[in-house]
């Protein structure tokens, strides 16, 4: 059977140019902190990922620090970043992902008081209620916001955010989750104006197991693991080389075609919702979205249904986001698009498809083919919706 | 010491009461301790009265083997003895010297208790007993008599071999018949907590398990048949060998869906389940089926929900959990291992299905007639087992 895989906000598979480099740096094993030549060889491999990064970026390399993936950078920036005695207020959204819910939720119970910003319908963050919170609040240290909303592929205006951030509460730091947004769509540290920023390696083509951190020069964040004092003391433990060198290598392939990527899949995008729109009461979940992921409410469908019978005709999408999906506790289910105000039925009938610039034309038009066919056939079973 | 050597003594319950048919339930037994200790070296069993003995030809390896047995039903204790290939008196006072000053945390009150299978053995038990007694007052300090509360028992069994142990070194089997011995039911296992334990008290009682499991894509999703496939896989820890039927249930499932009123939908979704797995009965043999209904849990488990099965299968109808409360059936799933995977948030196809208000007094006439009104259901289900997909464990 042909497997069409449209999960690409959930992971990727591991691209050319990272399989080489991480195979390359299996060779070189040694210990990047050891004296000797191997170590030295791995470490040059550590070097080259983290000036492809910072390109990447604009940022400086020794604003880059490596972790075990984008959660952990999350929690890095979270944990890490709010702190005493700048303030005790942390400022975040509602549809953030779980790994800056999660560190938030767990500073709340350590004292700190939490703040929601408010979404608009079009998934854009509320700029006013960003003012009012900030005008409102105890000091606040932390500001946390989404780049790309990993369900809704919304993105946020970034820049205007720091600067209305920068402009009531210029001692509070900005942290932007990238995790969506690094080489799919422009992110410049400087442009943004963002204190720290998240990234993850498999969301791009690299290896499962390794993320980074942007943390501006002067900034200063805590680290949450200690040992022997690796990346400068922020991130403790032996770096992952192989992971590292292929997100390096995955990282400068991607950026060196931020562009023409760009244009390819808002193409695929678009073709696969002309394709499928025709069903009718299919609406598209938020506004100015990444080409990069398509959500979509299909009334009268239950998502896990429609993806089961999408799986098994080889077409792999996801409801809502993958990390989510595995919750007990279902409650959570659609609280992003809650978060805009959208009501529950268009929020417990959204599904995502999101692409990648290694998709065809072709697998496109199957999968949306599929996708019709299969909506079609679960529509007639009217009393089973 | 030369001569001896550590055994581990199996004991089993009931069965060594049975008549001349015991040799078929303690082969059967022998069976099931000899897969489960498949892997864990190089060993053989030799029975002796009511009891198996099995022996490594190198260093044993207890800690793992021992558990290996105690989930064996029909098993009533296990224990790691000293095996004596001399058995007279002396050579038994000197290696129950031995063992005491390893396992007895003396000062103590101690006894010695001696079994003599082996009438052949020219001294009473109490006889023996007294004088491996009396050699250990006499060759040991801190030791005293006590008969009827002993802080340390000592074990002597005289067999063709002797053996000693401790009572302090049994460990507790499960009880119950060995897997298969009372023949074979057919297991209704759903994805839920109660159906693996019902399984699991089932396999208690010697029954042999053939589990159906009803599987609809794709409302119901692979995840949530893997998370069967688990379930079975850890109920033939306990049952022996296990067979799983994934039956596709889809189109009789729409089929029902389509022409039942909403509130009688599980009723009539589950008596169609008991009909096919009694078809699948038949075919494997079975003399039973088993579900996991507990009276009054859910609408579908009310008396009358119950009572409106009648009909749906003539095959007796096991319902081990009938009368547990729920807290009990979660401390056995959680005893036997099954719970952490029953919780897996992935829904079968009932769930999926349930109607906002479902009946909970249904009349078995109604029932029965909805089901009469239905055709083409026979073709429906012979194709479903035809196309059941089996997975033996």
């Amino acid at each position: 059977m042909r497997k069409i895989y449209l999960d690409y906000a959930a992971t990727a598979p591991v691209c050319g140019a990272a399989r080489v480099a991480a195979i390359a740096a299996m060779d070189n094993f040694g210990n990047p902190s050891s004296v000797h030549a191997m170590g030295l060889a791995a470490e040059k491999e550590v070097i080259v990922a983290r000036e492809a990064i910072a390109h990447a970026i604009n940022a400086k390399p020794s604003e880059i620090y490596f972790t075990a993936s984008g959660t952990e950078a999350n929690n890095l920036a979270i944990l890490g970043g709010a702190k005493l005695p700048v303030g005790v207020g942390i400022v975040t959204s509602p549809a953030e992902h779980s790994s800056i819910k999660n560190p938030v939720l767990a500073l709340e119970q350590r004292g700190f008081k939490v703040f929601h910003v408010e979404h608009s319908s079009d998934g854009s963050v509320n700029q006013d209620s960003l003012r009012a919170v900030l005008s409102t609040s105890p000091p606040v240290s932390l500001v946390s916001i989404h780049h790309v909303q990993n369900e809704t592929g919304v993105i946020q205006d970034i820049a205007a955010l720091v600067k209305i951030v920068k402009d009531l509460c210029p001692k509070a730091l900005f942290h932007v989750d990238a995790v969506q947004s690094f080489c799919k769509i422009p992110v410049d540290v400087r442009v943004l104006g963002v204190d720290l920023l998240s990234i993850s390696a498999h969301k791009i083509g690299g290896l499962k197991g390794c993320g980074a951190l942007f943390v501006r020069e002067k900034v200063h964040v805590s680290p949450i693991i200690f040992g022997g004092g690796q990346e400068n003391g922020l991130r403790s433990g032996t770096e992952n080389v192989v992971g590292i060198a292929a997100l390096g290598a995955t990282t400068k392939e991607r950026f060196e075609r931020i562009k023409e990527n760009f244009e390819y899949v808002r193409g695929l995008k678009k073709q696969f919702y002309e394709a499928v729109k025709d069903l009718g009461s299919i609406e598209i979940n938020g506004q100015n979205t990444s080409p990069y992921i398509l959500n979509i409410s299909v009334a009268d469908i239950r998502p896990e249904v429609l993806l089961n019978a999408l799986s098994a005709e080889g077409v792999y999408i996801s409801a809502g986001a993958a990390c989510s999906s595995n919750k007990r506790q279902k409650r959570d289910e659609g609280a992003v698009l809650t978060a805009y105000g959208l009501s529950d039925e268009r929020a417990q009938t959204a599904m995502r498809i999101s692409f990648s610039p290694e998709n065809t034309l072709d697998e496109i038009a199957i999968a949306a083919d599929i996708f019709v066919g299969c909506v079609k056939n679960l529509r007639k079973m009217k009393r089973l919706r | 010491m030369e001569n001896t050597k550590e055994v581990l003594i199996i004991k089993y319950g009931e069965i060594a009461l049975r008549g001349k048919n015991r040799y078929i339930y303690e082969n059967m037994l022998l069976d099931a301790v000899r897969k489960n200790l498949a892997g864990h070296g190089d060993f053989w069993v030799h029975k002796e009265q009511g009891r198996f003995v099995v022996e490594w030809s190198h260093d044993a390896d207890f800690s793992r083997a021992i558990p290996q047995v105690t989930c064996i039903f029909g098993i009533t204790s296990v224990c790691v003895a000293v095996k004596l290939l001399d058995h007279s008196m002396e050579s038994i006072q000197a290696a129950a010297l031995e063992y005491t000053q390893a396992h007895c945390v003396r000062p103590a009150t101690f006894r010695v208790a001696t079994k003599r299978a082996n009438k052949q053995y020219p001294m009473r038990s109490d006889e023996a007993s007294g004088k491996i007694g009396e050699y250990l007052l006499n060759n040991l300090d801190g030791l005293k008599v006590n008969l009827t509360a002993p802080q340390f028992t000592l074990k002597i069994e005289i067999r063709n071999f002797a053996y000693i142990y401790s009572a302090d070194v049994e460990v507790k089997g499960p009880g119950g018949l060995p897997p298969g011995s009372a023949g074979k039911g057919v297991l209704l296992l759903s994805g839920g907590i109660d159906s693996p334990v019902a399984g699991y008290l089932a396999a208690k009682r010697g029954i042999g398990i053939t589990a159906v499991y009803f599987h609809s894509p794709p409302y119901t999703s692979e995840r949530a048949k893997e998370k069967v496939v688990d379930l079975a896989k850890r109920l033939a820890h306990f049952s022996g060998k296990l067979r799983l039927l994934v039956v596709p249930f889809t189109d009789i499932q729409l089929k029902l869906v389509d022409r039942t009123p909403p509130e009688k939908i599980t009723i009539m979704l589950k008596r169609t389940m008991l009909k096919i797995a009694e078809k699948v009965a038949e075919k494997e043999k079975a003399l039973a089926l088993i579900t996991g209904d507990s009276v009054g849990q859910v609408a579908s488990q009310t008396l009358h929900s119950l009572h409106a099965m009648t009909g749906a299968a003539d095959l007796p109808i096991l319902r081990p959990l009938a009368c547990f409360d729920k807290h009990e059936i979660v401390t056995i799933a959680q005893k036997i291992e099954t719970f952490d995977i029953s919780i897996r948030p992935y829904d079968d196809c009932c769930t999926l299905f349930l109607p906002k208000h479902p009946e909970t007094k249904p009349k078995l006439s109604i029932i029965q007639s909805i089901e009469g009104s239905i055709d083409g259901m026979d073709e429906l289900i012979e194709r479903a087992i035809t196309n059941a997909e089996i997975i033996n464990f």
